[in-house]
């Protein structure tokens, strides 16, 4: 049940990232995406085997929904944030989409613990909920960098 | 539990630093071929490649090898992945310099290959990486051939978008 819901989740949100209308280029996209997916897994990675905050799960099937959720799932949902975030006008839209990716990245930790794919050891939700919403403003400041390297190029 | 595979600042350490330092003045004095944005790409790559796999088969439930002197994730294993960028910078630089096209790109990515190769045996006798986990080398050379050639397409497939913005 984990990792079929894990995949269809992947895969929507692969599919509205594709469809999506997208202000930065495809480089400026790649080189987000790689920089968050490394933060996430510098992130994971220290929580679980330095600090011991939570504990990832042993079986190997479950391993791949935490997979999915940290390089795929993640990442794909702070690119939407950012493209639609830089594509809208309105301070009003803007919060509104981030209060929208903010509950999708929640919704997945939820899922996660539910699954048990992660158990919490010294972690709650609530700062599960302060990194996610500092990967979105880490996305948004990524974003703003490689605008920045494309103006260099282009000059 | 923690496996500690030895505790002094020796051979695996000075390697990922002399790597970075003589790759970071290399890449500072070759002329540019690629603009800067595709070479952030570029470089980038090389440590989310590295990164995917070590922070994939190196970890429970897999758990194949361990990098550096112990099973901990260290600062100089965060360095050892930095590593890798400058690698992947090369690898395009000299793609577009020598204009590598057609049946020269299998030849190309098997040069690479085993160049990659070679590099991680030399890191694997210094201690960078222990593969006494179950890890073998000759899954290497997939997995390299596979993340070059990836890295081709994707430099073919930024060029074509580019062109038709």
């Amino acid at each position: 049940m984990a990792l079929p819901a894990a995949i269809v989740i992947s895969l929507y949100t692969v599919l509205v990232f594709y469809f999506q209308k997208k202000p930065l280029s495809f480089l400026q996209n790649s080189i987000v995406f790689m920089i968050i997916t490394i933060a996430a897994k510098n992130y994971t990675t220290i929580m679980t085997l330095q600090l011991k905050l939570f504990k990832l799960t042993e079986d190997s099937l479950l391993f791949l929904f935490f997979l999915l959720h940290r390089d795929i799932i993640g990442p794909v949902i702070v690119l939407i944030f950012i493209n639609v975030f830089l594509g809208t006008a309105t301070w009003k839209k803007k919060v509104f989409i981030f209060i929208g990716m903010f509950l999708s990245l929640q919704l997945m930790d939820i899922l996660s613990l539910l699954f048990a794919v992660v158990t919490y050891t010294k972690w709650k939700l609530l700062y599960a909920g302060i990194a996610n919403s500092a990967f979105l403003i880490f996305g948004l400041g990524l974003a703003g960098g490689v605008k920045y390297l494309n103006r260099e190029h282009s000059v | 539990m923690i496996t500690v595979y030895e505790k002094t600042f020796d051979a695996n350490e000075w390697f990922v630093i002399a790597n970075l330092i003589l790759s970071g003045i290399l890449i500072w004095k070759l002329p540019k071929v690629i603009s800067a944005i595709e070479s952030a790409a570029h470089f980038t790559y090389g440590i989310f490649i590295g990164m995917f796999f070590d922070h994939t088969i190196s970890i429970k439930p897999w758990d194949f090898y361990d990098v550096n002197d112990t099973s901990a994730y260290q600062f100089i294993d965060f360095l050892s992945y930095v590593m890798y960028g400058p690698y992947s910078y090369f690898f395009i630089y000299l793609y577009v310099k020598f204009r590598i096209a057609g049946y020269k790109n299998i030849f190309y990515v098997t040069a690479w290959t085993l160049f990659a190769v070679l590099i991680e045996w030399f890191a694997v006798k210094i201690g960078v990486f222990h593969y006494d986990k179950g890890y073998h080398m000759a899954w290497s050379f997939p997995v390299y051939m596979s993340m070059q050639t990836i890295q081709i397409i994707f430099y073919h497939v930024h060029i074509k978008l580019e062109k038709s913005r």
